[in-house]
């Protein structure tokens, strides 16, 4: 290894504090993750505020691990109630449910967290081995190249969104345009400040996560609070699946996990779109495909293995480009700005030994969380029984305490409030927020490589298509664009109806 | 298409409107500022407006579709109708809770929160109610206020 970074960060991710910090944060992840409705950006985004005072290596060791078993996590409400814990779990449903249904919840437990680890550990590798390759490549990037990656990536984000790219196309725009907020870093002047001075610094982009994330949510369970709860299924079987049937369902694991890392590398599509595309692959590859949706073990193998190894594959291009693949990734990435360590090439030089004690954290996270796991596993019963207006009252409580934490003020927590409000209409009106917030996270990078790239080209705007690495990226942005546009699809259908003609 | 009962809130639409107004509201904020400063903002909110133009227009044809041919163009599963009552009441002891924080303190807000909340929402027990708010006070001022030194004003007589 010519890369002393990596060194560094192993020995920081094994150091027995660091150790403590991802034990926590895989007892939590998988608390929270088996919560209804909880996702794990929300949990990472609430507790984001409590590694301020931690060194950032620690800090990101419990960020990390609590991402890796929140994922696990969703899968509990997935089995026992049908009804995912995140929504990454979501395909864990239709077979996980059916197991247990018929007294075998406890191993469809056992099966999920062994996919997970199988798919955490195939995924961490993979960032670790794909990371410092794609960053070196980054490092012959300049502000030019710098600035169409970041629009490539908050295209790309935009247009994968489920119901409309429209929506997510605005919402990444609402994003830029809010991370303009604050002091110019050219000219000096203060930008849509309002003459307020708690905004000259910019929006805070942790009191924005937090509220974007949580108030929804608690204002969503503060709505269903009456609505009756599904029974929680016992588990009185056998949890961990045998070595015959591990061995078994391994192709299936390894196959599922490579769909999520490459699913997960894809800037918006998270893992949701990988555990539904590997549930599908599974069922594809299965010799009996009647047993889908009835409570086959593959069923929940494949969209385990996939939402976990998407956690490895999600931080490719966050780490190597400082694009996050998906909100949570964005959250991870907020970790290391509160700390001064800024999105971009030098994430894998400069502040080398941090990056890569997160990297080595989400691999080493799937031990605790597979332990973890098997111990809480019972205990998980209690968690989803606990009312929706618990939940809610509590996430408000953190929400606030959390976003006054970030500059010791009362303005962020009515900033935080407001975002909460501009969070449940877009969730309303089915707009996706992590656009909004890869927006923000990506807003200052692209506002600064722009004013570089000009800068070179002597005010003209060609600097950008006389790089070829950075028109090529731009000419992809643009066609990601248009192919979500009604446009191909109209032209499209005028051609076959000549042909046919 | 089975209507929805109460009152229904186009929200694509109110969310459109409201990004136009706010790049509006922006685009009125740039005078005075130098073109150096200006440049990618002032591209950015013709962006926000013309996307969110195109969201309202396609958010109309798909309703007009869906009233045509009686079926929904979403392929997810319909959004739950507003819960108004409980949406107003939660959505109106948020801002209560953070406007008392700094004149009642922390410490005494925060239990009063978690307790109405829960004995109105008909949640838990009176007395249950009472022990869960203290119990997450008690943990988030030892996290919060005891670890991590938040100088969040804890009682009447500090702020």
């Amino acid at each position: 290894m010519d890369n002393p970074h990596i060194i560094i960060g192993l020995l920081n991710a094994i150091s027995p504090y660091n150790i403590m910090f991802i034990v926590l944060g895989s007892a939590l992840g998988i608390v929270v993750g088996a919560l209804p409705g909880l996702s794990a950006t929300m949990a990472l985004a609430l507790l984001l505020p409590l590694t301020f005072p931690l060194p950032p290596e620690t800090g990101l060791c419990m960020l990390a691990s609590l991402y890796v078993s929140a994922m696990y996590g969703g899968s509990v409400a997935a089995i026992l109630l049908r009804t995912p814990g995140t929504p990454a779990a979501a395909a864990t449903v239709m077979d996980g449910f059916p197991m247990g249904e018929r007294g075998e919840a406890g191993r469809a437990l056992g099966i999920s967290l062994s996919a997970s680890m199988v798919g955490g550990v195939i995924g961490g590798v993979s960032l670790l081995l794909a990371a410092p390759l794609l960053g070196k490549l980054v490092l012959l990037f300049g502000p030019v190249e710098l600035f169409a990656i970041a629009v490539l990536g908050i295209t790309m984000i935009g247009t994968l969104s489920k119901d409309s790219p429209i929506k997510g196309l605005l919402s990444g725009a609402l994003g830029l345009l809010l991370a303009m907020v604050g002091m110019d870093s050219t000219t000096g002047s203060a930008r849509f400040t309002f003459d307020n001075i708690n905004l000259y610094s910019g929006i805070p982009f942790t009191v924005a996560l937090i509220g974007m994330f949580s108030i929804p949510q608690a204002l969503i369970l503060a709505q269903q609070s009456r609505a009756e709860t599904a029974k929680t299924r016992e588990i009185k079987d056998r949890i961990l699946p045998t070595i015959g049937e591990f061995l078994k369902l391994l192709p299936n694991m390894v196959r599922s996990s490579f769909i999520g890392i490459i699913t997960g590398v894809i800037p918006g599509a998270g893992g949701d779109t990988a555990s539904w595309f590997a549930y599908n692959e599974a069922k594809r590859f299965a010799k009996d495909k009647s047993q889908f949706g009835k409570g086959d073990p593959a069923g929940v193998a494949a969209p385990e293995a996939a939402n976990n190894a998407v956690v490895g594959g999600s931080l490719v291009p966050t780490i190597a480009l400082g694009i996050p693949g998906s909100s949570s990734a964005a959250v991870l990435l907020g970790g290391l700005m509160v700390h001064g360590i800024l999105p971009g090439p030098t994430l894998l030089t400069e502040y080398g030994d941090v990056t890569y004690t997160l990297i080595w954290a989400v691999l080493f996270a799937n031990i605790p969380m597979f332990i973890i796991g098997l111990v809480l596993m019972r205990g998980c019963i209690y968690v989803t029984k606990i009312p929706k207006m618990v939940v809610a009252l509590v996430i408000v409580t953190l929400a606030v305490v959390g976003s006054f934490a970030v500059n010791n003020s009362f303005f962020d927590v009515w900033l935080m409030a407001g975002f909460g409000a501009v969070g449940y209409f877009l969730d309303r009106a089915r707009i996706p927020v992590a656009p909004m917030i890869i927006g923000l996270v990506l807003g200052t990078l692209l506002d600064s490589s722009l004013t570089q790239s000009l800068l070179m080209g002597f005010g003209s705007w060609s600097v950008f298509t006389d790089s070829p690495i950075a028109f090529g990226l731009l000419l992809l942005a643009f066609l990601s664009v248009l192919q979500a546009s009604p446009f191909p699809r109209f032209f499209l259908n005028r051609w076959r109806k000549k042909i046919s003609k | 298409m089975p209507r929805q009962k109460g009152i229904t809130l186009n929200t694509t639409k109110v969310v459109g409107l409201g990004s136009i107004a706010f790049s509006l509201l922006l685009l009125s904020q740039t005078k005075g500022l130098p073109n150096a400063a200006l440049r990618l903002p002032s591209l950015l909110i013709w962006i926000v407006i013309a996307l969110s133009v195109l969201m309202i227009i396609d958010d109309f044809l798909k309703r007009r579709k869906e009233l045509t041919t009686f079926r929904s163009t979403h392929d997810e599963e319909p959004i739950p109708p507003i819960n108004w009552t409980a949406l107003c009441l939660f959505s109106c002891a948020i801002p209560a809770y953070i406007t008392l924080i700094p004149i009642v303190g922390y410490l005494i807000i925060t239990p009063i929160f978690l307790i109405i909340g829960l004995i109105v929402s008909k949640t838990l027990s009176v007395t249950k109610a009472i022990a869960l708010g203290m119990i997450t006070t008690v943990v988030i001022w030892l996290v919060f206020i005891l670890l991590l030194n938040l100088p969040i004003p804890l009682f009447a007589w500090q702020s």
